[in-house]
């Protein structure tokens, strides 16, 4: 069970600032998600969907309690640790601005394995390899401004997914894109998951959110609902539930 | 695979820092340019040092040693060259006469030098014309020609010689010399000879052992160094001040790429590769600024040459440069940038990762201690200012180390209570620009904002002004009143010839002359003191032209240490009227004593002409001499027993004039 | 959705025959907006009433019977493609009134029921999505009742999500204190007077 956990939060909180200037960003927090699953995390703004991010993706430290990814207890790791955790077993994706500027998208995905010791030729095709399972090929040896958002979304996603990632984490990935682009970023993100990778999607956006396997609402730093995941499609033809 | 990424990921980090600085070096076009311009000022000066010293083939051509000898010592000087050639192997010979000017007081040197010879080739170049080839024919230097009024083509008469003049010559090594150029001629031995060899150390000096000590010159090496080391020294300070102003620029070039170094921290670098990407860029501005200016000040150094050659006073090989000196300041350039970059990109890998992606630095903490700290920095450095001061009241003359120590230790101490003043006047300044029209007000508040920047830039002019400041504080301490110094403003020193030149054979109608106008000018004063001063010569002595065939005389007998080399001061002789001057009563000097000297050293010699042995003095030979309060003022003296008893004679040399005080 | 200008709009393609008719209805719109036998029959024979179409063969609405549409029928086609579709006026929304009338209920958590309902709704998405995400490029009827389902269900979400946001800032009313609206009336708002 542990092993196919990817990443669990257990009873975590965070607090901002201090005195009167106290922000509760997440309050008691339970979170696990398996490899394959995509989980969407709504809410309104302020809800502390992003902190929830960046404490599963070890970017901010929790004020309490405990963070396991892949069955590492976060607070046990040094922060060169936890950089290897990010370069080798997570990926992000932001609402924009993912990509390095002055890096090809070859070059971008490849970088997280180039940055774990990989050598540049190895790495490259690992890159290739991927950008072609996305329908990328042809824009390989494009710099980030010469791409369209879509396509620097799914260069992202690429890198997200480079390597032997096990958590793929989206912070608003389709944010800044029409909704066909977001749709098929979205896809992506939902086709990468069943290849076993476990993903954490923060989003406001009902559509996108829908993409996922289960979504989870948050509140004012709280967990207060989820969905159940449906028996199937035939439910659609049921009467009542979405008239 | 290491624990970190090792080689593979830092090659990925420096190859990301590289392509950011391809494409957005306009951002540091600044710091580009003042490190382009100082690596470019750095060579030209580096270069104009390295030149600025006389090279040694104005003296030795491709030669290391040379040895003169004079023709009426001993053997005839055609044998002697014989004998050196047979030792020496190859060696060249300059030959060197001294010829009376017509209507002048001046001589002309006569040279007979063989243009193609080993060693000499590189102390001539041909002007215009060809070199002489027959006795009858001479080359000159542009002002022999010049005041002999003779061109090419023309004919010189010297001293009763003629000689066709066939060219114009120079000595690339040292465009003040004037010579006539002639061949090498059996009829017209020359009155010395340089010999030019390029021996074994040891084996040349053995030659002088066994031939009776010559004159002897070694080739200096690194004479240029000193000047160089100067120059040097002035970019490595600059270098600091660009360091400073360089860092405020990479702190605006890591804020720009915060949001870049969160997303490769997300992506998996460490705090040690967010650093190196700044450190790159760092290091690639050193490269690139000094790649341009090390090209731009080469272009620079080969278009001031030509003005340089005249100021030198000798030929510059335009590729001669001190390569290894540039490549050490192109590295300094580097190093300097580099090392600019390093605090901004310390704060910068620091930034947490969740806010360097949203573009948004931490509130730099407030420096509270920097107030105490310069207030104590101040404090510090005045007191040691003041104290320097008073430490040189006390012992005046002598400026010791210590001074100096305390006068540079003090500066600095106030210039880096400036620099912590700094972030607090900056805080002073925004409150205080609250109520100012909103552009005024802006540009305080960001620089209260953004400290990062503004302190290193108010550091770099800190440090700018510390610089001046220094200089004219230490100026103004080490200024010397008029009650020390090396004269005081009462009195003179009248020299025939100056100290330590060789003094020529005067007609005692001659020195009546210059005593007449010496007094003459002493009769304007109103009762002034005229001590005549005499120096020792000795007679056996023949008089010789000096290294550079300028003088010929006898060099007057002086007291040294004889353990080091050029301690010697000017010795005159203990007249009575000299000591009484000093204070000195004539008849309490002991008949045994041979010098008073104010000066003591426990193994003094009398040094009479070079080559002649050194003749230790016994301590109780000599006698304690009062300190003369001024340095000019001479400190070693001969009694007159010193004189009867090596048969020395007294030669005028010169008169110390006083004026009363008013 | 009108059946009648759908059909109208099949038999544009050409004459069909009425099983045919509803066969292609179904395939392309059919699991989104199931249709029974008998709706198509019935419309046919009104669309035939009312000489839109024509039918040859045994007569009556017949599923052998093949069908042409008139040129008149193309006319009506026409208009109908160009006709605003009917926005107002509005409906009485089920779910603006539930939530309406629980503001009202005492003892009702408003937020827990929001959520409660966004949460119906969002795993409605799901399974739209999820439909979505199998459906193949080619079928591009499909993939337009499919998104605008999601579009209007995510508009009543955003709906909820805008409710959520105004209640928590409203301040706790007091029983009795029922500020009323004033009225608005006597106005055109998209096309309708009040």
């Amino acid at each position: 069970m542990a092993v196919s956990v990817a990443v669990e939060l257990r009873q975590v909180s965070k607090v901002y600032g201090s005195g009167p200037t106290e922000v509760h960003a997440l309050r008691e927090v339970d979170l696990s998600v398996r490899g394959g699953e995509l989980v969407a995390v709504m809410g309104p703004s302020g809800s502390g969907k992003s902190t929830l991010l960046t404490i599963a993706g070890t970017l901010e430290e929790p004020t309490s309690g405990d963070v396991l990814i892949a069955g590492h207890e976060l607070a046990r790791l040094s922060r060169n640790d936890r950089a290897r955790l990010r370069r080798r077993s997570m990926g992000y994706v932001f609402q924009d601005f993912n990509l390095l500027a002055g890096l090809t998208a070859v070059e971008n995905v490849a970088l997280p394995l180039e940055l774990d010791g990989v050598r540049v030729k190895v790495a490259r095709a690992a890159a290739m390899e991927v950008l072609a399972k996305l329908d990328l090929t042809e824009r390989a040896a494009r710099y980030p401004d010469e791409l369209s958002g879509g396509e620097s979304q799914r260069v992202a996603i690429a890198r997200a997914v480079v390597g032997e990632r096990r958590l793929l984490l989206a912070d608003e990935p389709t944010g800044a894109l029409d909704s066909l682009s977001g749709e098929t970023v979205m896809r992506m993100l939902r086709h990468a998951c069943h290849d076993g990778v476990a993903g954490v999607v923060v989003t406001h956006d009902a559509q996108m959110a829908s993409w996922a396997d289960r979504v989870v609402f948050l509140r004012d730093g709280r967990v207060v609902d989820q969905t159940v995941p449906s028996p199937g499609p035939e439910s659609l033809l049921a009467p009542g539930g979405n008239k | 695979m290491s624990r970190n990424g090792g080689l593979p990921a830092r090659r990925a980090v420096v190859r990301w820092a590289w392509r950011l600085f391809r494409r957005e070096w306009r951002q540091q076009v600044m710091v580009l340019t003042l490190l382009a311009v100082a690596v470019t000022a750095a060579v030209v000066g580096v270069s104009a040092g390295y030149h600025s010293t006389p090279p040694g083939t104005a003296r030795f051509g491709a030669a290391s040693q040379s040895f003169t000898l004079y023709a009426g010592e001993g053997q005839p000087l055609d044998a002697r060259i014989a004998q050196a050639r047979e030792w020496f192997g190859t060696i060249d010979v300059v030959g060197r006469s001294y010829l009376p000017v017509p209507a002048s007081v001046d001589n002309v040197e006569l040279r007979t030098q063989d243009p193609h010879g080993p060693y000499g080739g590189p102390m001539l170049r041909l002007l215009t014309g060809r070199y002489p080839t027959t006795p009858g024919e001479a080359a000159l230097t542009d002002e022999v020609a010049a005041d002999l009024r003779v061109r090419v083509g023309g004919a010189l008469t010297l001293d009763g010689r003629s000689w066709t003049v066939v060219g114009l010559v120079e000595n690339p090594g040292d465009l003040g010399a004037e010579f006539v150029l002639a061949a090498p001629a059996r009829s017209e031995p020359p009155e010395s000879v340089t010999v030019l060899t390029a021996a074994d150390p040891a084996r040349f000096a053995e030659y002088r052992a066994r031939n009776g000590q010559p004159v002897y010159e070694l080739r200096p090496s690194d004479q240029w160094v000193e000047a160089a080391a100067g120059v040097f020294s002035v970019f490595a300070v600059s270098m600091l001040l660009v360091c400073l102003i360089a860092a405020a620029g990479f702190a605006v070039v890591a804020h720009r790429r915060l949001r870049q170094l969160g997303l490769l921290a997300a992506v998996g670098a460490t705090t040690r590769h967010l650093r190196l990407v700044l450190l790159a860029d760092g290091a690639a501005v050193g490269v690139a600024a000094s790649a341009v200016g090390a090209v731009a000040g080469v272009l620079v150094w080969f278009a001031v040459t030509p003005r340089f050659e005249t100021a030198a006073g000798h030929r510059i090989d335009r590729l001669d440069l001190p390569w290894w000196q540039i490549a050490v300041a192109i590295l300094l350039a580097i190093l300097t940038a580099t090392a600019a970059a390093w605090r901004p990109a310390r704060v910068a890998a620091r930034v947490p990762i969740t806010l360097a992606l949203s573009s948004r630095p931490p509130r730099p903490k407030r420096v509270r201690r920097s107030a105490v700290a310069a207030g104590v920095l101040f404090l510090l450095g005045v007191v040691s200012l003041r104290f320097a001061q008073r430490n040189r009241e006390a012992s005046h003359n002598e400026l010791e180390i210590a001074a100096v120590t305390l006068i540079v230790a003090g500066t600095l101490a106030i210039g880096f209570a400036l620099l912590f003043v700094g972030p607090l006047a900056i805080r002073v300044l925004a409150a205080v620009g609250a109520r100012l029209p909103v552009a005024s007000r802006l540009a305080l508040r960001d620089l209260a904002r953004h400290q990062a920047r503004s302190s290193a830039a108010l550091a770099a002019i800190s440090v700018a002004l510390a610089i001046p400041t220094a200089t004219v504080v230490a100026a103004r301490v080490l200024e010397q009143t008029t009650a020390e110094g090396n004269l005081s403003d009462r009195q003179i020193l009248i020299w025939t010839d100056a100290p330590g030149l060789r003094v020529p054979d005067r007609t005692p109608a001659q020195l009546t002359a210059i005593e007449a106008q010496v007094r003459r000018y002493t009769a304007t004063l109103a009762n002034p003191t005229v001590v005549p001063l005499d120096i020792a010569i000795d007679p056996v002595q023949a008089p010789h032209p000096d290294v550079n065939g300028g003088r010929i005389g006898r060099l007057p007998v002086s007291v040294g240490a004889s353990s080091s080399t050029g301690s010697e001061t000017v010795t005159l002789v203990a007249t009575p009227e000299l000591l009484r001057y000093y204070g000195v009563d004539p008849a309490s000097v002991g008949q045994t004593t041979q010098v008073l000297t104010a000066q003591p050293h426990p193994d003094l010699s009398l040094l009479s002409e070079p080559g002649g042995t050194a003749r230790p003095l016994p301590p109780e030979t000599t006698d304690r001499l009062p300190h003369p309060r001024f340095e000019s003022l001479p400190r070693t003296f001969l009694t007159a027993a010193a004189l009867q008893r090596h048969n020395w004679e007294p030669v005028r040399t010169g008169w110390l004039v006083e004026a009363p005080s008013r | 959705m009108s059946i009648r200008h759908a059909l109208l709009a099949l038999l544009s393609e050409g004459p069909k025959y009425g099983l045919q008719l509803r066969q292609e209805f179904e395939s392309r719109t059919g699991e989104v907006w199931p249709l029974n036998v008998g709706q198509v029959y019935t419309t046919l024979q009104r669309l035939e009433r009312d000489g839109l179409v024509e039918s040859e063969g045994s007569g009556g609405a017949g599923s052998h019977n093949v069908f042409t549409i008139t040129p008149t029928g193309s006319g009506e086609l026409n208009e109908w493609l160009r006709t605003p579709p009917d926005v107002v006026p509005p409906p009485r929304d089920e779910l603006v009134i539930k939530v309406l009338v629980a503001m009202r209920v005492p003892g009702v958590d408003l937020p827990e029921l929001l959520q409660m309902h966004r949460r119906h709704l969002v795993q409605a998405m799901q399974e739209y999505t999820r439909l979505k995400s199998e459906i193949t490029e080619g079928e591009v009827e499909l993939s337009l009742v499919v998104d605008s389902e999601l579009f209007r269900i995510e508009a009543i979400v955003r709906w909820l999500d805008t409710a959520d946001a105004r209640l928590k800032r409203l301040p706790a009313r007091t029983a009795g204190q029922d500020p009323t609206s004033a009225p608005r009336v006597g106005r055109k708002i998209a096309g309708v007077w009040r």
